[in-house]
């Protein structure tokens, strides 16, 4: 079964062909960065604007890597659950053209459910039950995965998600965006037993997640150094303050995994390309018996094959959406 | 128009005053604005705010989503960060402002980028300085 | 009218009137609705129905028109999306008629007015607007009344009203046989993006 996968939520506008849930025929990602970055943040309408202009070109581009035509196409699946409503609203205006004109079935689906799903399509032995930790820039979530579609999230950020604090620390300390490559790669040249930043909600059983503090605990530190004059490489500070915030994750997921009694973590999202979290995930889980599934590095990022994976699975559970299917900017998973 | 100044030195204060302000007010369709920089505590005010509002889980972060919407005991609620928004185009200027101009109390972060001067609805811009350690000094300005 | 033509002109320019009519030979299918915000969920359902009504396949259309605005940027970009995909699927030449345009056509200027604007409003206090001086040079840009008169002392300001339908599958008729054609892929609404009065960006105070 052939399908093609539209995601259209934020700054990135993709299509991608997947074949039986499990094979990426095509994943097409157009970034719009170069849209943005000389407004020195992001411009909604614009982004809006961009997807229009570029969605024609995006799906022929889909079409033509994966060496096939429209009317090979079986289904349509497209995220029209969370993200910045002007932005969806031209990936599922296009969804639903598609579907009405091949007269193939449009499935609906939630952007992180597919981030969730970027795993089962890459790691064929990625089985149920497994604990999921979703992270990125917009959301942070530990999820207990039963089976398809049997979620219980045990697990939130009270704040910011670990990849908004990785974002706003690098642009406090003029380092650009995304945060979160700039620090990883400096990290690497830094020392992180220099400094110390408190853990964030190291309680027992308690799965939640709060990094705004972190956040504080960074700027203090710098404004402080500052003030007394205290020499300081960046990359002692961003190595510390991401060992920080990876530690919290690694130790958190463990700790569900080991509550529920389950022998495979799956990480997902923007943050899960990030080098320190992978290994320190691999340090810490040793030889315990757990493994742990990171995506292929493009399928961390905003993407459609993992739309299109989950939209294989969601038409075998016959959750199909209509011509006149709505968009939500922020619908719970 | 008048100002009222509160140190705060623990996070619990910080709810009781955020709190004390949504009791005080009597028509809650307002907007408020929080200000103040990258770790000066607008994250624990606006927690205060849901707390006091009866919002039993903890708002999280706008920043990527720009506004996320709640209702919260029949009164609909928007929380609003322009954190990643530099420069506003005409379109987007609208868009907020729509926003802004709903039957709803409106949280905005990082609000005071950009000139909001010309709502018809009530305005109250609330300001923190991070003073060191636990202390956060509260403007709180009323329109 | 009687052609022996087959399209669809859609109008999604308001953000809340949803507009497809359909014209097959002579005969005409509308649907249409006041739905607040409603063309996400109605415009494809909308373009079902009147085709289904009319007995007709998409492919067998000759041409589909869009109204590319000015109007609602955000309701423009639904109706584009969803023909922009309609014809590169079905290979159908697309048609855009633009609302000063329809006005400019239409408008007998009865009082002969040297000068005058054609207004559209975009949000509480400004307007799209087509200035027009003796017919001719044209200006287009977004402004206050106020802003406009002030610039334009003598100007005559002509507020915008949807037409009946038959003028815009007239409109799109005149252009199919004068061959108008855009290019699908690039194709995107009229964007008023210069306004001659008022600047399109703030910057961050800093």
């Amino acid at each position: 079964m052939i399908i093609l996968g539209i995601e259209t939520s934020c700054d990135d506008t993709s299509i991608s062909i997947v074949k039986n849930g499990n094979e990426v025929l095509s994943n097409v990602i157009w970034n719009q960065n170069k849209t943005h970055e000389v407004y020195g943040g992001i411009v909604p309408e614009l982004g809006a604007r961009r997807h229009l202009q570029v969605i024609n070109l995006v799906i022929k581009e889909a079409l033509q890597k994966a060496n096939l035509d429209f009317k090979d196409l079986d289904a349509v699946a497209v995220n029209n659950q969370k993200g910045l409503i002007r932005s969806l609203l031209v990936g599922v205006s296009a969804a639903k053209a598609i579907s009405y004109s091949l007269n193939i079935p449009l499935i609906p689906v939630h952007h992180i459910e597919g981030h969730v799903y970027s795993n089962i399509l890459d790691h064929a032995d990625l089985s149920f039950p497994h604990i999921c930790l979703t992270v990125s820039g917009g959301h942070n979530l530990l999820i207990l995965v039963n089976d398809h579609f049997k979620y219980e999230i045990i697990g939130n950020t009270l704040d910011d998600a670990a990849g908004e604090v990785f974002d706003k620390v690098a642009r406090f300390l003029d380092l650009g965006f995304p945060g979160g490559p700039v620090i990883d790669k400096l990290s690497k040249e830094g020392d992180s037993k220099k400094y110390h930043f408190t853990r964030p909600m190291m309680i027992e059983d308690n799965f939640d997640f709060s990094f705004s503090g972190i956040k504080t605990a960074v700027t203090r530190k710098v404004e402080k150094m500052n003030q007394e004059e205290e020499e300081f490489k960046t990359e002692d500070l961003v190595a510390s303050f991401q060992e920080a915030v990876v530690e919290t994750l690694v130790e958190k997921t463990i700790s569900a995994a080991k509550k529920h009694n389950l022998n495979q973590i799956s990480v997902v999202g923007g943050v899960s390309a990030n080098s320190r979290l992978r290994d320190l995930f691999r340090e810490r889980l040793g030889k315990s018996g757990i493994k742990v599934y990171f995506p292929s590095l493009s399928l961390t990022t905003d993407n459609a094959a993992m739309i299109a994976c989950l939209g294989f699975y969601k038409y075998q559970n016959h959750e199909l959406g209509k011509l006149d299917l709505e968009v939500y900017s922020n619908q719970g998973i | 128009m008048r100002t009222e100044t509160f140190i705060s030195t623990s996070v619990d204060e910080t709810y009781k005053i955020a709190g004390d302000l949504i009791k005080s007010l009597e028509n809650k369709k307002t907007n408020i604005f929080i200000n103040g920089e990258l770790g000066a505590g607008k994250t624990h005010f606006v927690k205060g705010i849901f707390k006091a509002l009866g919002f039993e889980k903890s708002p999280t972060s706008p920043t990527y989503d720009l506004v996320i919407n709640y209702e919260i005991n029949n009164l609909k609620v928007n929380h609003l960060d322009l954190y990643r928004i530099e420069t506003l185009n005409l379109e987007d200027e609208i868009w907020i402002n729509q926003i802004l101009e709903e039957e709803a109390l409106n949280i905005i972060e990082w609000g005071n980028k950009f000139n909001f001067d010309n709502l018809e609805k009530a305005k109250i811009e609330i300001t923190i300085f991070n003073l060191g350690e636990n202390e956060r000094k509260i403007e709180i300005h009323y329109n | 009218m009687k052609e022996k033509l087959k399209f669809i002109t859609i109008d999604t320019s308001d953000e809340n009137f949803t507009a497809v009519y359909l014209y097959k030979d002579g005969e005409i299918f509308e649907k249409t609705s006041h739905l607040e915000r409603g063309h996400i969920k109605n415009l494809m359902p909308f373009i079902s129905y009147t085709l289904e009504e009319a007995g007709l396949k998409i492919s067998e259309l000759d041409f589909i028109s869009i109204v590319e605005g000015p109007g609602s940027w955000t309701g423009l970009r639904i109706g584009f999306s969803t023909i922009k995909v309609l014809c590169m699927v079905n290979n159908l030449k697309l048609i855009l008629i633009n609302n000063f345009e329809l006005m400019q056509k239409y408008f007998n200027n009865p009082e002969n007015f040297t000068e005058y604007a054609f207004l559209i409003k975009s949000s509480n206090k400004n307007y799209y607007f087509r200035y027009s001086l003796k017919g001719e040079e044209f200006v287009d840009g977004i402004a206050s009344e106020e802003n406009l008169i002030q610039k334009y002392p003598n100007i005559h300001c002509i507020n915008f009203e949807k037409l009946e339908r038959e003028k815009y599958l007239e409109t799109s008729v005149e252009k199919f046989k004068n061959k108008k054609f855009s290019d699908v892929d690039n194709s995107e609404p009229y964007y008023i993006s210069v306004g001659d009065l008022k600047s399109n960006f703030k910057q961050a105070k800093s």
